[in-house]
């Protein structure tokens, strides 16, 4: 997957930027206002590097919704989140404002639900790519060190590459707290994933 | 094994979750029993049925969405109380024994059966506990912000009642009176110029404060006590510094108030003055200063009782100006006036302080002596006669030289003769001195 050129990075961006249009559909329609996603960025990265994009200094941890799949190929796709920004964006969306600084027990499930929505945005426009039969798992919540999370299914190889991307959410409504609340879509693909990736990448561009 | 597809579903109703299974129709298969108990509905009803018919409020629901998204792309969804508008119509009972509609979590998934049959199980999972532990933690937070506000709030107003005081107010420690914290009155009465870091009581009071009282009262303080002191500041002068132990952030400590009373003391000390000025005026004698008659009377009763517990003598003298008329007649009265201040004083200079000096009325005088004796008096007496003839007084161009004749009367107390005796006594003493020539002492033992 570490050759993906560039023209195959943008194509892919432009098959998840479609994906995430209908994702905030979806939560726009949920929470009654509109809602704005985009990937402002998509790269190839090796698990460090990742991490060390995601983990800013000062973040012990961070939440992670995390989604498996198996079929042809295995793989998982996480949306992970600095502790903060996951708070912030819950509350937007939801509106409540629990006195905590840390999620509570509700308010991990409604973060659930909006990661589940983005990531099944992602998986569903993937799948489409890839042309196969693929199950898929469950969403679960999950909290840790970053680059735990992005090597627990795989801790002897580090260094397998994976695809990063970078998600804004954003309200429509202009307000003074308006901002983008910034996450983090890794999808983490075994060989045989990552291969028919670049193929099928490369025959979407081909038939353009 | 004997495994039967029946035991599935025999699972599945033992669940303390609701399990509704779909097919690719949306057309509910299976409703678990978990669900029936419920709903009300039972799965024999509803089984065939598409589930959007039996709950219409579902239908383009979020639910149906992510149905829809299960069974043609196998995805599967979360659907989270705080966000679904459109919960399934499960019942439980509150704690007031409503019916109410439940929290709830569905999980949407996708089953695949053989190559191309699907299915779409729905779980749903009853999170009332995780709204009531949620509510009891919103409600202990915000009790606990309003805890928080109103101790910010008191602290607030001790604080603006700290500084605005008309009082000095401040919190010292309790080993050598460390000021920890001093309002503005405080720093300007004490003169403390950095108010921030005062520093020890000790230092801002003068160098005769009495310090060791203040150390003695401070090792062992339980109780609130006042201390009035002087101050170093020139405009106020007199402090009263109140004291009383309290505890600060855990510590013992004092918190102390400080009074301007320089005022009061000012006032106090005027008073004190004016009373003692009067007081003189009643006792003595308003032309020439002397004790008077009666002041004369209340000190030989009182000097009486005294000597009557020590065994000792009472001892009086009679003093007459000799020919005080010529004198009067000679020069005019201005300068007879002038004569008798003169003798009082030359008198008062030749008498101890105890002794008691006062003018009967007229040119007449008396002295009385305290523990003296018979010979002590008449050698008193002497003196009194030699320094009298020896000053002349003097006033503009006249001089005259007085003389003076004396009575002595020496008495034990226990005689307990009273005080008009006592002066007849002395009086003919002083009737012989002037008989046998003036200018002279006789005794009133020689009398007889």
């Amino acid at each position: 997957m570490k050759n993906l050129n560039p023209i195959e990075q943008d194509a892919l961006k432009e098959l998840f930027n479609l994906g995430m249009g209908r994702a905030a559909d979806s939560l726009s329609k949920m929470v009654g206002e509109e809602i704005l996603l985009s990937i402002p960025h998509l790269a190839v990265l090796p698990p460090e590097e990742a991490a060390n994009l995601i983990q800013q200094v000062n973040t012990k941890s961070v939440s992670a919704i995390r989604q498996t799949f198996t079929g042809p190929f295995d793989g998982t796709a996480m949306l992970i989140f600095p502790e903060s920004n996951s708070l912030e964006l819950v509350r937007t969306l939801v509106g409540e404002d629990l006195p905590l600084e840390h999620l509570g027990e509700l308010e991990q499930e409604s973060l659930l639900e909006v990661g589940n929505i983005v990531l099944n945005a992602c998986l569903g426009s993937f799948a489409n790519l890839m042309q196969a039969e693929i199950s898929f798992i469950l969403p679960a919540f999950i909290k840790g060190q970053c680059l735990n999370l992005l090597t627990m299914d795989n801790p002897a190889n580090v260094h397998n590459p994976l695809v990063f991307l970078i998600i804004d959410f954003r309200t429509a409504e202009e307000t003074p707290t308006n901002q983008t609340i910034k996450g983090f879509v890794i999808l983490l693909l075994d060989s045989a994933a990552a291969k028919n990736l670049k193929h099928e990448l490369q025959r979407l561009l081909g038939s353009v | 094994m004997n495994f039967h597809p029946d035991l599935a579903f025999k699972c599945l109703d033992s669940s303390p979750c609701g399990y509704m299974l779909l097919d690719a129709d949306q057309r509910i298969c299976f409703w678990n029993r978990w669900l029936e108990q419920h709903s009300q509905l039972s799965n024999h009803d509803l089984c065939g049925s598409r589930f959007t018919d039996i709950f219409p409020s579902l239908r383009d629901s979020r639910l149906q969405d992510t149905v829809v998204l299960a069974l043609e792309s196998g995805l599967p969804s979360i659907i989270t109380p705080k966000l679904n508008r459109h919960p399934l119509p499960l019942y439980s009972q509150n704690a007031t024994g409503e019916n109410i509609v439940f929290p709830q979590v569905l999980r949407i998934q996708c089953i695949k059966h053989d190559a191309d049959i699907r299915f779409c199980l729905i779980q749903v999972e009853d999170v009332s506990g995780a709204f009531h532990r949620e509510r009891h933690l919103r409600q202990q937070a915000t009790d606990l912000q309003q805890q928080t506000q109103a101790l910010g709030e008191s602290k607030e107003l001790f604080r603006s009642l700290f500084s605005a005081a008309p009082v000095g107010l401040f919190i010292s420690s309790t080993d050598d009176l460390t000021i920890q914290m001093c309002n503005e009155q405080a720093s300007h009465l004490l003169q403390i110029e950095a108010p921030t870091k005062p520093g020890s009581l000790y230092e801002f009071l003068p160098r005769n404060t009495d310090r060791q009282t203040l150390r003695d009262y401070a090792s062992t303080a339980t109780e609130p006590n006042t201390f009035t002191m002087q101050l170093e500041s020139q405009q106020h002068p007199w402090g009263l510094l109140s004291i009383s132990p309290c505890s600060m952030d855990g510590e013992p400590a004092f918190i102390c108030g400080l009074l301007d009373i320089s005022r009061r003391v000012e006032a106090e000390e005027i008073a004190t003055k004016a009373y003692r000025e009067l007081e003189k005026l009643t006792v003595t004698d308003y032309l020439t200063g002397a004790y008077n008659r009666r002041y004369f009377a209340d000190t030989v009763e009182t000097e009486r009782q005294r000597q009557m517990r020590n065994n000792g003598n009472i001892v009086v003298l009679m003093i007459d100006i000799d020919h005080f008329k010529q004198v009067n007649d000679t020069y005019g009265h201005v300068f007879g006036d002038l004569a008798l201040k003169h003798l009082v004083k030359i008198c008062n200079q030749q008498l101890r302080e105890v002794d008691t000096f006062a003018r009967l009325g007229g040119e007449e005088f008396a002295v009385l002596l305290l523990d003296n004796n018979e010979h002590g008096a008449l050698t008193v007496a002497e003196k009194l006669r030699c320094a009298i003839a020896e000053s002349p007084v003097q006033h503009n161009n006249n001089k005259a030289t007085l003389t003076i004749s004396i009575g002595v009367n020496c008495q034990p107390a226990h005689r307990q003769q009273t005080f008009t005796t006592l002066l007849d006594q002395a009086d003919q003493a002083l009737y012989r001195a002037k008989a046998t020539g003036r200018n002279r002492v006789v005794s009133f033992r020689d009398c007889n």
